[in-house]
């Protein structure tokens, strides 16, 4: 985690309201489903476009507000959260609002000491950009239950 | 009385657990049984679409969620509780760890592995 991300949780578990401090609660669970090797799809986080960038997400949906973190794979299965953002206030999925985030994302991400464009020495599938290969194991883009 | 915030992330830790069972026995069912989310969805009484966001994330998941989405393939949860103490623990917890911590310094490194090496087998033997 970035310091930006540790620190809003941090905050977050401290909020006085019963509510607000459950949704943090939830987050770090997400968090730590990750971590903990949990089974991951892209429904739980996932690569935005365009790839090339390197941008993704971590999905916490509810309770409500809806929260994203962002972030960049350092290596395979080292997912490094920057920031987190609530899902309303960033728009559609090309807004500025959403674009700005990853741009956030990426000065946490240099501020942090990591290798940043076009990325030295750092983790990609460019141009395969294979879920699988971010998350080696208990991980698909979709779950295996037909429609 | 507030519910303390480590209690909230323990039940969400739990449920993101429960989803992944679940949600691996649907996989299961997917693969053997050619189940699929219509059927799912037919069994429960809910839209296929209603099944598809269910499926999205555990967030919003209750026991019933969990007892319908099994009932639909034909399964159940079996249900077993294991205390604190009596959970197998990681290596950080091991009391050997906490000599290692305590115990930096290069030249006792044998001596600890010996501790180490006791102290496991100690806990292999108590089990």
């Amino acid at each position: 985690m970035c310091k930006p991300l540790y620190e809003a949780i941090d905050e977050g578990k401290l909020d006085a309201d019963e509510g607000a401090r459950d949704r943090w609660a939830q987050l770090e669970a997400d968090i730590g489903s990750f971590i903990e090797g949990g089974l991951m799809t892209d429904k739980l986080i996932k690569q935005l476009k365009d790839e090339k960038y390197e941008h993704w997400e971590l999905i916490s949906r509810r309770p409500k507000p809806s929260l994203r973190v962002f972030g960049r794979f350092a290596k395979p299965d080292v997912f490094v959260g920057t920031h987190v953002v609530m899902r309303k206030l960033m728009g559609g999925m090309w807004s500025p609002q959403y674009e700005h985030e990853k741009l956030v994302s990426e000065d946490h991400w240099k501020a942090a000491g990591l290798p940043i464009e076009p990325f030295p020495g750092a983790f990609t599938d460019a141009p395969f950009f294979r879920y699988e290969r971010y998350i080696t194991e208990n991980a698909r883009r979709k779950l295996e239950v037909p429609a | 009385m507030n519910r303390p915030y480590e209690i909230a992330v323990f039940a969400a830790r739990n449920r993101n657990r429960v989803y992944e069972v679940v949600v691996k026995a649907l996989e299961k069912a997917a693969a053997e049984k050619n189940i699929n989310r219509k059927a799912i969805a037919k069994a429960i009484g809910r839209s296929p679409s209603q099944v598809s966001t269910t499926l999205s994330g555990p967030s919003n998941w209750t026991l019933d969620t969990v007892s319908d989405l099994l009932r639909a393939i034909g399964a159940e949860m079996d249900y077993s509780v294991v205390f604190d103490e009596e959970r197998h623990k990681s290596n950080m917890y091991h009391p050997a760890a906490q000599y290692e911590r305590a115990q930096p310094d290069a030249t006792i490194v044998s001596a600890m592995t010996t501790v180490t090496l006791a102290e496991l087998a100690k806990v292999e033997m108590a089990r």
